[in-house]
């Protein structure tokens, strides 16, 4: 399974802050992508969401269905028709200093012309309090057939220093 | 670190050549951010009295059962 897995690129936020991360151009060559990314964002919000955009489209064509501890309690909020995908989270400078989450996000047959592209998140904040969502499991659609090609990782305010995405691409082998 | 008032920048990574570009974010980017956030922040408004109204409602469920004679041990039970 491991060799299958190869690192199509790489990007740490340096100390000025970032409002984006954009990986464009991505090669149809693999089976699957996989994003691994530890995060912490500018806002003033606690343990907030962050985003994603496909192939630089805003159109509604993104709904999600999101399990989230939120404090001591869960919830199952839908998300249907947004211009984004929004089935992410991670911590906020109001976390204090140091804290990132870690989220993975999972895409099969990504390059598939004939299919509708659906992912499975997992996001995990670096704080665990009472009050703040400290776990989130999501499966998130993007109602399109067009391979992806792009994807775009907006947070709420500014990436922080020190987060870092990191795009895998997986592909099958004999 | 860019604040509110400074236009943001965005990094591209060209997964194809390897190339990195930073840049500032448009009008139209910083538009659609806006409005990203704003839907956020309803959100997690709404998630968070959801979870109140939800904690508030057991608590009063708790002293009701109790008020019938269980025991807040059978109460919270009944409650998960």
């Amino acid at each position: 399974m491991a060799n299958t897995w190869t690192k199509i690129a790489s990007t740490t936020v340096g100390s000025g802050g970032i409002g984006s991360v954009t990986f464009s151009s991505i090669p149809s060559t693999y089976t699957d992508l996989c994003i691994i990314g530890s995060a912490r964002m500018s806002s003033v919000f606690n343990n907030v969401e962050f985003y994603m955009i496909i192939n630089g489209d805003g159109s509604t064509l993104y709904s999600g269905t999101i399990l989230q501890g939120f404090g001591t309690t869960v919830n199952s909020p839908r998300t249907s028709n947004t211009t984004y995908a929004n089935n992410f989270n991670a911590p906020a400078a109001t976390n204090g200093i140091g804290i990132f989450g870690n989220m993975t996000m999972y895409m099969p047959n990504y390059a598939n012309t004939s299919t509708f592209k659906s992912y499975v998140v997992d996001s995990v904040s670096g704080i665990m309090t009472t009050t703040n969502n400290s776990l989130l499991l999501s499966a998130g659609l993007y109602r399109s057939t067009a391979a992806v090609n792009s994807l775009q990782m907006l947070p709420t305010g500014n990436w922080l220093q020190y987060t870092s995405f990191t795009l895998y691409g997986i592909k099958n082998i004999a | 670190m860019a604040t509110e008032t400074e236009t943001p920048m965005v990094v591209e990574i060209d997964c194809t050549t390897g190339e990195s570009i930073t840049r500032a974010m448009t009008k139209e980017e910083q538009d659609n951010h806006a409005a990203m956030q704003v839907a956020n922040e309803k959100r997690q408004e709404e998630a968070a009295a959801a979870a109140k109204a939800e904690a508030d409602a057991k608590a009063s469920a708790l002293t009701k059962l109790t008020v019938l004679g269980l025991t807040v041990e059978e109460a919270k039970a009944l409650l998960k």
